[in-house]
C-alpha cells in the first residue's frame, strides 16, 4: 500500500490484470554504482522532500522496520533512478539501516525481475562526503 | 511555489522553524539595543512576550518533526530522537551523521524553562539571581539552536545563501553585544566596589513594601530607642 499525494493522477488501466504465473529475471551482470541509500516508502510516498539530512532519521527509522531500501544513482546530466537493493539469491538483504541517506558505493548483481531493475548486494562502501 | 511536491507538514516545519530562528535573533538584539539608544527601550518591554511566542513556534516545529521523522517506526519517537543517529555515529566518519536533533531539543528544553518562568510570580519566588541565571541558558539555548540549524537543514541544501545568512545573524548578534559591553565598559569602571553598607546605606525595606503615593517611616539605628 502507498499513500499517494494526487490520487487523480493515476489510473487503472487493467481492473481485472491476469495473475502473474511466473517470475522473469534477466541478468545484467555485475555492476558497481554510487549513490545515496534511501527508504522505498518515502521516497515513492508522500514525504517531500524523503531526502537529504533532516530526513535521515526517518529513513533510518523506516529501514530498521523492514522497508525496502533503494539506491538512487544521478545520472551525469542530474537524472535519478532508484534500485531497489535485494540480498543475494535467497538470502535477506543485510544492510547496516545508519547508512540511510549517505553515499555509497554498491557492488553487485543487477536484474531485471519482470523489468524492474534490482541489485543484489554483494558489497557495500561508504563513501566521503 | 518553489517546491511544489513540498507537503504541508514540510511547510509547516520549515515555517516555524524559520519564524522561530529570526525572533530569537531579535530577541538577543533588543538587549544590547536597549543599552545602546533609549528608543529601543519600548521593546524591552514586549522581550518576554516575544520569547514566550518563539517559544510555541519552536515546539510546534518540535512536534511536528517528531511526528514526521521519528512517528510509527520500530521505537519510541521521543527515544529514535536521542538514538537514531546516534546508534552508529562516528566522529571519523565526519558530519554526514551528526546528531543534529539532539541540540534542538536541547534547545527547546531551556526555552521551555524559560518560557515557563516567564512571569512575575516566578521572579518574586525563584529570587532575582536564580531568576536571572535561568535565563541567561538562552546563549546555550542559542548555541545549540545554529549547532542544529548548521549540522541539519544547511546540510541538505546546496545554496550558499542559508549558511550565509546564518553567519550575518550570529555577527549581528555578537557584535551588538560586543558594541554594547565596550560602551558600558566606562561606567562599569566608574560604578562602586563597595556594598551600599559599606557606603553608609541600611537596608530597610523592599521597594514593593512602599505603596503608592506614601512613604514609610523607620526608624535608624538607636534613633528609635532614644525616643523611648
Amino acid at each position: 500500500m502507498i499513500e499517494m499525494n494526487s490520487p487523480e493522477t493515476f489510473k487503472v488501466l487493467d481492473p481485472a490484470p491476469a495473475e502473474v504465473s511466473s517470475t522473469t529475471t534477466k541478468q545484467i551482470g555485475r555492476i558497481t554504482l554510487r549513490g545515496e541509500i534511501v527508504d522505498a516508502k518515502c521516497f515513492f510516498g508522500v514525504m517531500r522532500p524523503a531526502l537529504g539530512k533532516v530526513h535521515r532519521a526517518c529513513a533510518i527509522r523506516c529501514l530498521s522496520g523492514g522497508v525496502p531500501a533503494g539506491l538512487r544513482v544521478l545520472d551525469g546530466e542530474g537524472h535519478e533512478s532508484i534500485f531497489p537493493l535485494a540480498g543475494k539469491p535467497g538470502e535477506a538483504l543485510a544492510l547496516n539501516v545508519q547508512l540511510a541517506r549517505l553515499f555509497v558505493e554498491v557492488t553487485g548483481n543487477a536484474e531485471l525481475m519482470n523489468n524492474v531493475a534490482l541489485l543484489r548486494v554483494e558489497s557495500v562502501r561508504r563513501l566521503r562526503e | 511555489m518553489l517546491h511544489p511536491a513540498t507537503t504541508a507538514e514540510t511547510i509547516v516545519i520549515r515555517a516555524t522553524a524559520l519564524a522561530a530562528l529570526v525572533m530569537l535573533h531579535v530577541i538577543l538584539c533588543i538587549g544590547p539595543l536597549a543599552r545602546l539608544d533609549t528608543r529601543f527601550t519600548p521593546l524591552l518591554y514586549n522581550r518576554r512576550h516575544l520569547g514566550v511566542t518563539m517559544f510555541f513556534l519552536a515546539l510546534v516545529h518540535a512536534v511536528f518533526s517528531t511526528i514526521q521523522f521519528h512517528a510509527l517506526g520500530d521505537k519510541n519517537p521521543i527515544v529514535s530522537i536521542f538514538t537514531a543517529s546516534w546508534d552508529d555515529h562516528n566522529p571519523a566518519n565526519g558530519i554526514a551523521n551528526f546528531p543534529f536533533e539532539i541540540f534542538g531539543a536541547i534547545a527547546l528544553l531551556i526555552l521551555f524553562l524559560m518560557a515557563a518562568t516567564s512571569h512575575d510570580f516566578w521572579l518574586k519566588n525563584l529570587g532575582a539571581g536564580f531568576w536571572k541565571m535561568l535565563h541567561l541558558l538562552v546563549y546555550v539555548a542559542y548555541g545549540s539552536v545554529l549547532v542544529h540549524v548548521a549540522f541539519g537543514a544547511l546540510q541538505s541544501h546546496t545554496s550558499p545563501a542559508y549558511p550565509i545568512a546564518l553567519a550575518i545573524g550570529f555577527v549581528g548578534v555578537v557584535g551588538l553585544h560586543w558594541v554594547a559591553a565596550v560602551r558600558e565598559k566606562p561606567l562599569n569602571a566608574t560604578a562602586p566596589k563597595s556594598s551600599p553598607e559599606e557606603d553608609g546605606f541600611l537596608p530597610v525595606c523592599r521597594v514593593e513594601d512602599v505603596s503608592e503615593s506614601c512613604g514609610k517611616v523607620v526608624n535608624l539605628g538607636s534613633e528609635g530607642a532614644d525616643r523611648r
